[in-house]
């Protein structure tokens, strides 16, 4: 309920647009109820039903598909918002076939958008996460036609998001399946999903209760990765990403900044704050000027666009100072090269596994259970909660012998370093299958009371072979005097990533340090 | 909430399509270990619904819960057919969920105002599988004519709400439309695209293709007769009162002692989710837990546990005594006293006397069509609204007329319908009147002791269905009734009788004009009389004086 209507808008629900091949989309638009024909149209993509109710306890970040923050960006920015149920979805006609449909139908859109009275002026797509997928779609099919976009975590190509990281396919990517599988978003919270996920893949669908996603097939389907292969940014329009440093879409945002003339605003959010902001994020406070509204961020992103301010302006958040910094480009790093090595068995943070400058020459073992997977959080649930990550303080994870731990000296001076961390591991397994590597990067607060999350990376190696380097993605972070850098690498790391089914049980990996490499890039060696 | 198996997207073949459903099990049962007994909802509000508190609550009382998308709606086939029975349609959804391997091949079907809807529409095709219902918040009983709502002729803007909600194949937000600034939208026919919902199905109403209650909807008394199965029926006291009429309905029927009636200090979405205040008046000593009470029934009528209490044949919350009562029969046995309409002075305030009044007299007042009486009733959240009960600034209103009786010197309780005999005549060729009755406090306040959609009369239908448009000035004579009570006016308090020419934003307001209502652009004031003291045709109100209460 409302007290009064403080927007002054008109809307129109349910307006049918066409799709590719004649297939009838459905768009809720809102204007000014002042200005007839306003100079600027947005348009918004969503599989997520544009004319969904809000939930009661909605804050101000509403999602940008929802009925509620289309009006208040109309009412703001004086422009026509057109938010579009993708094919299949909401009150959409067609069947939704994740990715596949998506260029096509937007292009359509774009060219049909231009005819109705509403939308009139320049032309600006947003989207996040999914919806950005369609933005940017629009972005390569017409580029003449459109003004700007933003896009919220964007996906980025094949095997950066969907169907999982670097080849690994994630199985929590389930639950997103199974939240698309209707033409609304499906309940999630009726269903066990740290049981599901950790069964074999041939039995997760049939577990979850459905029989209409062809969930061994997500992932193998060329014509999905076909549809993400192509995540180009045109030159000649310009394109703001909004990511975090915790969201899986941040390597794909960070390589497209890299390769168009982007704008990129990198925040310590995980998947969740980077759409809905929030100062807290995994269990750890990032101050209060850690907050974006998304609201700001459109009309900012809108008054550029009009004001033709377009160039290319970075803003990147420093975890451990917490605070943004701003670039016209990315800096070029210096690689601060730290090898593994060992005093004694790496295994639990008691162990003797050390990160140095020197190369080491000896090796580590450790024993990897299928049956009993390192978690990814405290508990499995939490590895799929929507805030996730849950936590980001990994110390749950200290007395496990089946992680290699190795940690840095405390360094003595502080060391930022920002963009992308690599991994190279000279290690196998005795797995006849191929064999999952997870590594994460972490900040060890003096003492060790806190271990803190930086990046995450996973390869599957083959069988007798040394994994490929392991890319954990952009990090912008500063570690402080008497701080330590932590490396954990694991076999696994349950719900996220899973092998093949058929993995044995037990599989015994060793880690050499020679050619073991962690490669960080900092702004500064220490 | 408690994790448990669901069987997602279950396809059922119906005449001309699939309907989709899901299947919720108890927690921490295995799907193939054991039958059920099984309950069926189904809904135009997305299945998803069915699938939260306080309806899980229920699964996990021991049933199988299939909730299910009805035609087009949803992720089901087919086109939605807007307050038309899907009878074929229920029936094949209960056949499907009784043969299904892990039900025992009895069902019961749960749901509230159109969900509820749904049920009796499936129970009129009496599937061999259906043992009982809960149907809530809404009536199916339905009048004789093809008029807009309740063949009274008025019609329902409420509908463009309804119909804006359900537009398009989900639940939309219809908090988004600014609502108050398209009200006075002429005309009426185009309301859907002023107010942002052009696909919604409004001209269909507007040309009398649908309506709630209409031919489409309604069961006739003999089909509510053939309702041989066990019938739960919940309402509120500020909701649709029309539900009181199927509960008539079924107690002239033969199977009456198998119905129950709940009816409780509720507002339309109360009776599933009550509120300890509604409308600013304190209702906590009203709370009680309609679930366990749905619970309790299905238990009986599902799983043969006797164990389980049984509901009365009614269970009535008696306003004014703020009490719960268990009732044989719903109304209790009552006389009609008669009170008589006059005012104190040619223009002095409006009272209500047992004694005739000796003189004639004429209270008259303006209606304008373009600023008619509105309730508070707010239509960007219409269920849960929650207007105020306290009618006094209504009353406040020139266009709203009082009718007072002196202070009551014991309790008076009152159970049924009242009614009204007025004579009335209008400077136009038509106009409506709206009556509804308040409890008036010794402090004051004015308070609605039931009802929210009001029924009104128009008076270009007072012969039936055909349109009689009036002569300006002509005097007609009009029965008009008020809401359902169960209600107690305490000594001290007064019995007021409201008379008005409109109430928005629920109803379109009348334009005294000729032209159809849904093509009106320029609708003047104009004058309304209620004649009091006629000799022949006293203005009368007769209350159901409850003569089973010592």
């Amino acid at each position: 309920m409302q007290f009064i209507d403080d927007y002054d808008v008109d809307v129109a629900f349910d307006v049918t647009l066409a799709g590719a091949r004649g297939c009838h989309l459905s768009a809720n638009m809102y204007r000014p109820a002042a200005n007839d024909v306003p100079s600027l149209t947005v348009l918004i993509w969503t599989p997520y039903d544009n004319g969904r109710l809000p939930r009661p306890d909605a804050s101000l970040a509403a999602p940008y598909w929802s009925s509620r923050q289309c009006k208040r960006l109309a009412a703001a920015a004086n422009a026509t918002v057109v938010c579009i149920d993708v094919r299949g979805r909401g009150d959409s006609e067609g069947s939704f076939r994740p990715f596949i449909d998506e260029a096509a139908d937007a292009a359509e859109v774009v060219r049909s958008i231009r005819s109705h009275p509403w939308c009139q002026g320049q032309l600006v797509v947003m989207g996040k996460g999914y919806g950005a997928i369609c933005a940017l779609a629009a972005v390569q099919a017409a580029p003449q036609e459109i003004a700007s976009a933003l896009l919220v975590s964007p996906p980025g190509r094949a095997w950066d998001v969907f169907p999982g990281r670097d080849g690994v396919r994630r199985a929590d990517l389930l639950l997103w399946r199974h939240l698309i599988a209707g033409r609304t978003p499906q309940p999630v919270e009726l269903t066990d999903w740290a049981s599901i996920l950790t069964k074999p893949w041939c039995e997760q669908e049939s577990l979850l209760g459905r029989d209409d996603l062809d969930w061994l097939g997500f992932g193998s389907d060329a014509d999905i990765c076909e549809a993400l292969d192509d995540s180009r940014l045109p030159t000649q329009v310009p394109v703001m990403l909004v990511t975090g440093w915790w969201d899986p879409a941040c390597r794909a945002a960070w390589t497209m900044a890299q390769t168009g003339s982007a704008r990129l605003m990198v925040g310590p959010w995980g998947a969740s704050a980077a759409r809905r902001p929030a100062q807290n994020v995994g269990a750890m406070d990032w101050g209060p000027a850690s907050v974006a509204d998304p609201l700001e961020l459109q009309l900012d992103w809108l008054t550029s666009t009009r004001n033709g301010d377009l160039g290319q302006r970075h803003r990147l958040f420093v975890t451990g100072t917490n605070t943004w910094l701003t670039f016209s480009e990315i800096p070029e790093p210096t690689p601060w090269e730290l090898h593994l090595a060992s005093t004694g068995p790496p295994l639990t943070t008691a162990g003797g596994g050390v990160l140095t400058v020197s190369p080491g020459d000896g090796s580590d073992r450790f024993e990897s259970r299928l049956s009993q997977p390192v978690p990814a959080q405290p508990s499995l649930a939490a590895a799929v909660a929507a805030t996730s990550p849950a936590v980001l303080d990994m110390t749950f994870l200290d007395g496990r012998h089946d992680v290699a731990v190795y940690t840095s000296a405390p360094l003595l001076e502080p060391c930022t370093v920002l963009g992308e961390v690599t991994l190279r591991l000279n290690a196998q397994s005795d797995s006849p299958e191929p064999a999952l590597w997870v590594a994460s990067l972490e900040d060890v607060f003096p003492g060790g009371t806190r271990s803190v999350h930086l990046a995450l990376g996973v390869v599957e190696a083959r069988c007798g072979q040394p994994p490929e380097p392991l890319r954990l993605g952009p990090v912008g972070h500063r570690f402080l005097p008497g701080h330590r850098v932590r490396l954990r690498v694991a076999g696994t790391c349950a719900p996220l990533f899973r092998p093949l089914d058929g993995t044995p049980e037990r599989d015994l990996r060793e880690i050499r340090h020679h050619g073991s490499l962690l490669s960080l890039p900092a702004l500064m060696t220490p | 909430m408690t994790t448990r198996k669901v069987h997602w997207a279950q396809k059922i073949e119906v005449d001309g399509g699939v309907l989709v459903a899901d299947v919720a099990f108890p927690a921490g049962v295995d799907p193939s270990s054991g039958r059920w007994p099984t309950l069926v909802a189904r809904t135009p509000y997305g299945r998803q619904t069915f699938l939260r508190d306080p309806w899980i609550r229920l699964v996990d009382e021991g049933y199988v819960l299939v909730a299910c998308d009805v035609r087009r709606r949803g992720d089901s086939d087919g086109a939605f057919a807007p307050f038309v029975e899907d009878t074929a349609d229920g029936v094949a959804v209960i056949d499907w969920a009784a043969t299904q391997s892990w039900s025992d091949g009895r069902v019961g079907t749960i749901g509230g105002s159109y969900d509820g809807m749904t049920q009796w529409w499936a129970a009129r095709g009496r599937p061999a599988a259906l043992r009982c219902m809960v149907p809530m918040a809404v009536g199916a009983r339905g009048r004789s004519g093809t008029r807009p709502y309740l063949d009274s002729g008025i019609p329902m803007q409420y509908w463009m709400w309804w119909l804006a909600l359900t537009s398009g194949r989900t639940v939309q937000d219809v908090f988004t439309p600014s609502w108050d600034r398209h009200w006075n939208h002429r005309p009426l026919q185009s309301l859907h695209t002023a107010v942002g919902f052009p696909s919604a199905p409004w001209r269909q109403y507007v040309d009398g293709q649908i309506d709630m209650l209409g031919p489409g909807w309604c069961l006739t008394d003999d089909e509510l007769h053939d309702v041989d199965i066990p019938v739960l029926i919940i309402v509120g006291w500020w909701d649709d009162q029309l539900t009181l009429e199927t509960w008539e309905s079924l107690q002239a029927g033969p199977h009456a002692a198998n119905k129950h009636l709940v009816v409780g200090p509720w507002d339309h979405s109360g009776n599933i989710w009550p509120r300890p205040v509604l409308g600013g008046e304190n209702v906590t000593a009203g709370a009680t837990d309609t679930m366990a009470l749905v619970a309790d029934f299905l238990a009986r009528h599902l799983k043969d546990d006797d164990s389980r209490p049984s509901p009365p044949p009614a269970r009535i919350w008696r306003s004014g005594a703020q009490q719960w009562e268990d009732l044989r029969e719903y109304p209790t046995h009552s006389t009609a006293q008669p009170w008589y309409l006059s005012l104190a002075a040619p223009d002095g305030p409006g009272q209500l006397s047992t004694e005739l009044p000796t003189e004639a007299c004429s209270d008259s007042w303006w209606h304008d069509p373009s600023a008619p009486v509105t309730t508070l009733t707010s239509l960007d959240a219409f269920a849960t609204s929650d207007p105020p009960h306290d009618q006094r600034y209504l009353e406040s209103r020139s266009d709203v007329r009082s009718y007072t009786t002196p202070p009551l010197d014991t309790d008076t309780s009152i159970s049924g319908r009242p009614y009204v005999d007025l004579t009335l005549s209008v400077d136009a060729c038509d106009g409506d009147v709206f009556v509804w009755i308040t409890d008036v406090h010794p402090e004051g306040q004015s308070m609605l002791p039931a009802g929210i959609e009001l029924e009104g009369t128009r008076l270009s239908h007072r012969l039936g269905a055909a349109r009689v448009l009036l002569t300006p000035g002509e005097i007609v004579q009009v029965r008009a009734h008020c809401q359902w009570f169960h209600h107690t006016f305490r000594a001290g308090h007064q019995i007021r009788l409201n008379v008005a020419a409109s109430l928005a934003p629920i109803y379109a307001p009348n334009s005294g004009t000729s032209s159809p209502w849904h093509e009106e652009t320029d609708a003047q004031p104009y004058r309304i009389s209620l004649h009091s003291g006629l000799k022949d045709s006293p203005a009368t109100l007769y209350l159901p004086i409850d003569v089973s209460t010592p």
